[in-house]
């Protein structure tokens, strides 16, 4: 498989703040990669660096095998993006907007236009003034301007923002049939979990500027492990009479015990008949799948207990 | 080619569907109507003096009425306004990419930024180009309905290349203003700029050193300062192009090497 987009230890620093940090990923051709991370992880700087709009203090961004810079504009027809929230000229219609991103792309076909507001249904808003437009279709609007030159590689900084579900699920199915239909590239970063999980071919998440995982979307079940969830009306106690007997019980939500060992999961009712015959029988006793957002956090979590414990 | 002639499409359709046009034209219209205004004042000095204050002022700035005085205070009101007018021009067609948040969408496509910039610029020169000549022929047009004396041919060209110098001086002084919306990433420090700008060209116009002052050499050419400011030579005229080289080139070398974080 051919290798679309690639960093290699790719740094950048904002004065004394190193907003991304020496990060290194591969996305193949026609993979749709998910870029996990909370508000001020690094993901936009990464997509910007990828566009070459910010230069990198540290390594490099290549796409499509050639070294991004502020002036690669030759590889700008085979790339489509959307960085940030949509913002279009309030001045122009919808119409204008996308014929300024056409000829601005060095495109000769001026049907390309009407495709593209028909694929992204707004045909019917063509000759209406983009200020007047809901946040939905200015999203519409941010998209069809991304893929109106039908690229190779489509770079999307929270494509489904401000969309109303049935817009979320049109969206996906249009990138995966992109993906699927054209064999194109996607590299999108989402707060949307639930979204990046059900799309993306590989996920990468990153926290405070570095990528702390990597994995691809059909390992995804096994790192989404059940756990078992306990709670008592004394959890501490309970949390004792389980460390005495080897388990490594983790305080989740709501101060819930959960355990991820094999053993527990396999035999919650062994757990109940410790915790029983300690005096701490408990009130809770479940046997959860994990959800993304559950890992995601845990993740987070973990980074900062580590760095935490480095300084 | 291609690409510059697009962005020059793309910056002409933003440029025509605002109202700065007309606002622009507006403004362009004020300056020869109050210059004729004064002649009529000159012309009827009992109509100046039941005004008190605006006959005074009239006669202060134009000295009589006739053509040479009234295309001179055209040319000064031009050098005035005029760095106030096209400057506005500059800091909005490079300032609403920042105020709109759109400059990103127009960073990373096959069109190479410095196409993009040079659009603009054209579009910015092309624009006050045409506002100059609104006001030259207004003006003309306006002489001729007060009905002012000793037109000439002669007189109406000379006024004519000095109304055009002193525009021409003023486009190039504000292509930095470009430069600094730029880097400020938006409309405010431009404004903030031209304002700075014009005071500074006031008073050095005032102490003798504005034939040094790329801001105040319009003034002086136009003769706003009269002649104690003193004359601008070759020099001033240099150091003016200078000035707008140095910031033309800052204001590509921003879009196309700066990081772009808005």
């Amino acid at each position: 498989m051919d290798t679309v987009v690639s960093t290699d230890r790719l740094t950048k620093a904002f004065g004394d703040v190193l907003a991304v940090d020496r990060l290194s990923l591969e996305v193949g051709a026609g993979e749709i990669y998910g870029f996990l991370g909370l508000n001020g992880a690094g993901k936009t700087t990464t997509i910007r660096m990828l566009l070459g709009m910010i230069r990198p203090t540290g390594g490099s961004a290549d796409v499509f095998g050639n070294t991004v810079g502020p002036n690669a504009h030759e590889l700008w027809s085979r790339v489509g993006y959307l960085v940030e929230m949509p913002y279009s000229y309030p001045q122009l219609t919808v119409k204008e907007n996308l014929e300024v991103i056409r000829r601005l792309r060095l495109m000769d076909d001026p049907n390309a236009v009407d495709r593209v507001m028909d694929l992204m249904a707004l045909t019917k808003y063509a000759d209406r003034r983009t200020r007047t437009l809901s946040q939905g279709n200015e999203q519409r609007l941010g998209i069809a301007r991304a893929i109106i030159h039908e690229p190779e590689l489509l770079i999307l900084d929270e494509p489904a923002n401000g969309l109303d579900p049935a817009g979320v699920v049109e969206i996906r199915e249009l990138l995966k049939r992109l993906s699927r239909e054209r064999g194109v590239t996607v590299f999108m970063s989402s707060h949307i979990l639930a979204e990046v999980a059900r799309l993306a071919t590989r996920i990468g998440i990153i926290h405070e500027g570095r990528l702390l995982e990597e994995f691809d979307s059909d390992q995804l079940d096994a790192r989404l492990r059940p756990r078992l969830h306990i709670d008592s009306r004394d959890r501490e106690a309970a949390r004792l009479v389980l460390e005495s007997k080897g388990f490594r019980p983790v305080t989740v939500g709501d101060g819930i015990l959960e355990l991820a060992s094999e053993d527990a999961i396999n035999n919650p009712d062994r757990i109940a008949r410790l915790l029983v015959e300690s005096g701490q029988p408990p009130t809770l006793l479940q046997v959860r799948q994990q959800d993304l957002e559950t890992h995601f956090l845990q993740m987070v979590n973990a980074s900062g207990d580590e760095q935490n414990e480095r300084v | 080619m291609k690409g510059f002639k697009n962005a020059l499409w793309t910056e002409a359709l933003k440029a025509r569907r605002s109202k700065l046009p007309l606002l622009g034209i507006l403004i362009c219209c004020i300056i020869p109507v109050v210059c004729g205004l004064f002649m009529l004042i000159l012309k009827n000095p009992d109509f100046a003096k039941n005004i008190g204050l605006i006959g005074a002022k009239a006669q202060l700035a134009a000295g009589s009425a006739d053509w040479p005085s009234y295309l001179g205070v055209v040319s000064q009101a031009t050098a005035i306004a005029g760095l106030l007018l096209f400057s506005l021009i500059a800091i909005w067609v490079f300032g609403r990419e920042y105020s709109d948040r759109t400059l990103k969408d127009i960073l990373a496509v096959p069109t190479s930024r410095s196409r993009i910039v040079a659009a603009k610029f054209t579009i910015v020169v092309v624009w006050s180009v045409l506002l100059s000549a609104l006001i030259l022929g207004l003006s003309f047009i306006i002489g001729a309905a007060v009905n002012i004396p000793k037109w000439s041919q002669s007189v109406a060209f000379s006024a004519a290349g000095h109304i055009a110098g002193t525009a021409g001086l003023t486009i190039v002084l504000i292509l930095p203003a470009a430069f600094v919306t730029c880097a400020g990433r938006g409309y405010l420090p431009g404004f903030g700029y031209t304002l700075i700008t014009l005071v500074a060209g006031m008073i050095f116009a005032a102490t003798g050193w504005g034939v040094y002052v790329p801001w105040s050499i319009p003034a002086l050419y136009s003769g706003a300062a009269g002649t104690e400011g003193g004359t601008p030579g070759v020099f001033s005229f240099i150091i003016v192009v200078l000035t707008g080289i140095t910031g033309a080139a800052a204001a590509f070398y921003w879009l196309t090497h700066a990081d772009q974080t808005r």
